[in-house]
């Protein structure tokens, strides 16, 4: 598999404010990379060095090989890219955004801008203005756009903005058959649930410095295990226990623990006469990965 | 960049901001012809006789019957109504001889009456009166010029001066009997007065040396030798129509030419403070910063759409004025006739049709275009901040006037690029009213503020980070 993207040691200042430490990772064919962090971070602003958008304080780009500073329309070529929300012109019709666009390319036809049309289902509302669209009908018209060219390379910032459950469900399903075409798939959120079921790759990033990078499957593992254990009741459990569970009724607990040392605490609770019917080991969503290693969401 | 510059037209021309601004500048020059035409004077003689009747009335009240004012009126009165009764064409030579020679009988008689003179002057002044209102009986204009002919010949002249003007003015009034110009409110009858007027100013400049004058001395001087040639020139062929005393509508397609309005100014502006900052303030910038073009060619092709449309609706705006004016005045036709211009350099008079004249003009103003345009885009580039550009774009061009008035106390201020980007003064070897200000100077000034705005661009946009919305 051939690297599609390459971001190096990427720093930013903005005056004497560093925003981005040594920002690294890799983009593969067909990888889909969830760029995750909270707010403030720094996702936005690493996309737009990528994209050519902000000047890179130190460090480097590559997009299909192509130094992004140096070969700037040779790179970015190949990549779609929505930042931030869809940049749209709001007095013109959704088709006309197209046309408009496409024409910044080489050999587009009448047929691609129908395919992308079709592809994010915007067939019916295409001839209206995008003023009088929804902002989840924007971001699929700002997809389509990105997608126009056949990029090898799409960046979203943030694409479910907006978006109701079911378009979530409806860009899942979008971006994962993308992904099976070989596309390499940038998308950045805060949100995780909305990303976990379909990243192959995630990568963590907080104040400006990428803590970690994994497949999603390692990620998952690398944290305490959460089991759900029922018991005939929760009285006095606090003498038994440390401070690594949470009751969630009278007669069940919530238990945080090393996968390995589950027994030690079932032994323990048995010894002091409580009686379990049942021990279920919780699969630990990226979203509760996410807050353990990021100690949750604090903007600083 | 063609293909570029093309998105960006098609942009710009989906945007109603124009076709709102073409169809308030058709509205508005409708309204000014139909206020034009709604307020012309009631110029019958019975509505003119009420207006001295009433002014008389307020003058007795206020006990001044025995002013010069209300001899004046009185007069009025009296004139208009020898007009009505005789039944006399406003236009005719007769009209022309009784508002003007004959009133000047009448007014006297009624001035001396009013202040009740000596009785004698009073007779002596009624039989003057007397006398030109027989005149009427049977009116022969041409008699009247060969009085004024004979009246010349008898004037004693002690120096050249004088000898040269008593000799165009014989010829001249000759000229009207021959070309069969009455005395009236016609151009051509105007043009002759005006003519000999401005020929007695000329001959006594005529030979100073133009290195001992004064700036506004020469300035003058050179405008009347304009002027005389113009008219020379005009007697010469039998034309009579020129700029100075009345303007048709082919001589105002050209003011609006040579100097671009202030509608053309609000869209040139508006239009140059908003192309770039609003892809800013929108975000679709980073749209078009994502595509496979250079910012360079992405800058420089939304400059080239604004100076493109800038240009074509300056165009097409004074197309339209100037079609709307010529309908309300009835004379559109004009447009298609000839102008006499006045060389400075040859100092001849050549004609050349008022459509390709417009067509000088145009690209003798289009400095100011360009540079009004660049200016704002400039500043809007800069800055992205759109009411910021405008207010700094309109200041600009209001500053036009302003420094004009300071050029005097500072000729450091003849270097504002405001004061040298319309060269319209300097059409056909002209020169401008101030002394600071010439056609060299003023392209080597337009031409340093247009190439330090263009790098300024071009620099501050390729330095550019897009900022967070
Ligand atoms: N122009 C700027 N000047 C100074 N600081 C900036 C500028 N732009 C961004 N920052 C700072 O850089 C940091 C990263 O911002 P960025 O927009 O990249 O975060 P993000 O991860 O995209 O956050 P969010 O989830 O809220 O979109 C923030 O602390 C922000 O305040
Ligand atoms: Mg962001």
């Amino acid at each position: 598999m051939s690297k599609v993207l390459e971001v190096k040691n990427l720093n930013k200042y903005f005056g004497k404010k560093q925003v981005l430490h040594d920002v690294s990772f890799d983009l593969e064919e067909g990888e889909i990379l969830g760029f995750i962090g909270p707010n403030g971070a720094g996702k936005t602003t690493t996309i737009k060095l990528i994209l050519g958008l902000q000047s890179i304080s130190k460090g480097e780009v590559f997009i299909n090989g192509y130094n992004v500073k140096k070969d700037f329309s040779k790179a970015i070529a190949s990549v779609g890219a929505i930042v931030e929300s869809p940049d749209l012109y709001m007095y013109l019709t959704g088709r006309q955004n197209l046309k408009l666009m496409s024409s910044y390319y080489k050999g587009i036809t009448k047929e691609d801008i129908d395919r992308v049309i079709k592809l994010v289902g915007l067939e019916h509302r295409i001839d209206d203005k995008v003023s009088k669209y929804s902002l989840g009908m924007r971001q699929r018209l700002g997809i389509a756009a990105s997608l126009l060219h056949k990029p090898k390379l799409l960046i979203l910032d943030e694409p479910t903005n907006g978006l109701d459950p079911e378009g979530i469900k409806e860009m899942r399903e979008l971006l994962k058959n993308l992904a099976k075409k070989k596309i390499a798939i940038l998308i950045s959120s805060h949100n995780l649930s909305e990303l976990e079921s379909f990243i192959t790759t995630a990568c963590v990033i907080q104040n400006g410095k990428v803590i970690s990078t994994s497949s999603v499957k390692k990620l998952k593992q690398k944290s305490t295990t959460t089991f759900k254990i029922d018991l005939n009741t929760t009285k006095g459990i606090d003498k038994v226990l440390n401070d690594n569970y949470e009751i969630i009724d009278e007669d069940s607990i919530e238990l945080y623990v090393e996968k390995e040392e589950i027994t030690k605490y079932i032994k323990k609770l048995i010894d002091n006469k409580y009686d379990i019917y049942q021990v279920v080991k919780e699969e630990l969503s990226l979203e509760e990965a996410f807050i353990q290693m990021t100690g949750g969401n604090k903007i600083d | 960049m063609i293909k570029a510059t093309k998105n960006e037209l098609y942009k710009i021309f989906h945007k109603k901001f124009i076709y709102l601004v073409l169809i308030i500048t058709v509205v508005f020059t409708i309204l000014f012809g139909v206020l034009d035409v709604l307020s012309n004077e009631d110029d019958s003689y019975d509505n003119n006789i009420n207006m001295s009747k009433h002014s008389m009335e307020i003058l007795e009240t206020n006990g001044l019957a025995t002013s010069s004012d209300y001899a004046y009126q009185k007069s009025l009165v009296e004139m208009y109504t020898l007009l009505k009764d005789r039944n006399i064409d406003p236009k005719s030579p007769e009209a022309y001889y009784i508002q003007n020679t004959l009133f000047s009988y009448i007014n006297q008689y009624n001035l001396l009456l009013v202040e009740n003179d000596i009785k004698e002057l009073i007779d002596n002044a009624k039989i003057e009166m007397d006398k030109s209102i027989k005149r009427l009986d049977n009116f022969d204009w041409k008699e009247l010029v060969q009085e004024r002919i004979n009246e010349e010949q008898n004037q004693k002249c002690t120096d050249q001066n004088c000898e040269e003007i008593k000799k165009e003015t014989i010829r001249v009034l000759e000229y009207r009997i021959n070309h069969d110009i009455p005395f009236t409110n016609t151009n051509a009858s105007s043009y002759i007065e005006e003519y000999i007027s401005l020929y007695s100013q000329y001959i006594n400049v005529k030979d100073s040396n133009d290195e001992l004058l004064n700036y506004n001395d020469l300035y003058e001087k050179k405008q009347l030798e304009r002027q005389i040639s113009e008219m020379q020139y005009m007697l010469d062929h039998e034309i009579y129509t020129s700029s100075f005393t009345d303007a048709n509508t082919g001589n105002k397609m050209i003011d609006e030419f040579s100097y671009p309005n202030v509608m053309i100014a609000i869209v040139v502006i508006v239009l140059s403070a908003t192309v770039v900052s609003e892809e800013f303030s929108k975000g679709t910038i980073k749209q078009l910063l994502v595509k496979p073009f250079s910012r360079n060619k992405i800058i420089i092709s939304k400059m080239l759409a604004v100076l493109i449309t800038s240009i074509a609706f300056t165009f097409a705006f004074n197309i339209i004025s100037t079609v709307i004016q010529g309908i309300f005045e009835g004379d559109l036709i004009t447009i298609f006739g000839n102008d006499i211009v006045y060389n400075f350099n040859t100092k001849k008079c050549i004609e050349i049709s008022y459509i390709m004249e417009s067509l000088i003009a145009f690209i003798y103003a289009l400095p100011m275009i360009i540079l009004l345009g660049i200016f704002v885009f400039a500043l809007s580039t800069i800055t992205t901040n759109a009411p910021f550009a405008l207010g700094m774009g309109f200041g600009a061009y209001l500053s036009e006037s302003v420094f004009q008035l300071l050029i005097r106390r500072a000729s450091l201020i003849s270097y504002a690029p405001t004061l040298n980007y319309n060269l319209s003064p300097y059409m056909f070897g002209g020169i401008n009213s101030i002394k600071e200000l010439y056609l060299s100077k003023a392209i080597a000034v337009d031409l340093v503020s247009f190439v330090v705005l263009f790098i300024l661009i071009i620099i501050v946009f390729n330095k550019k980070d897009i900022k967070n919305q």
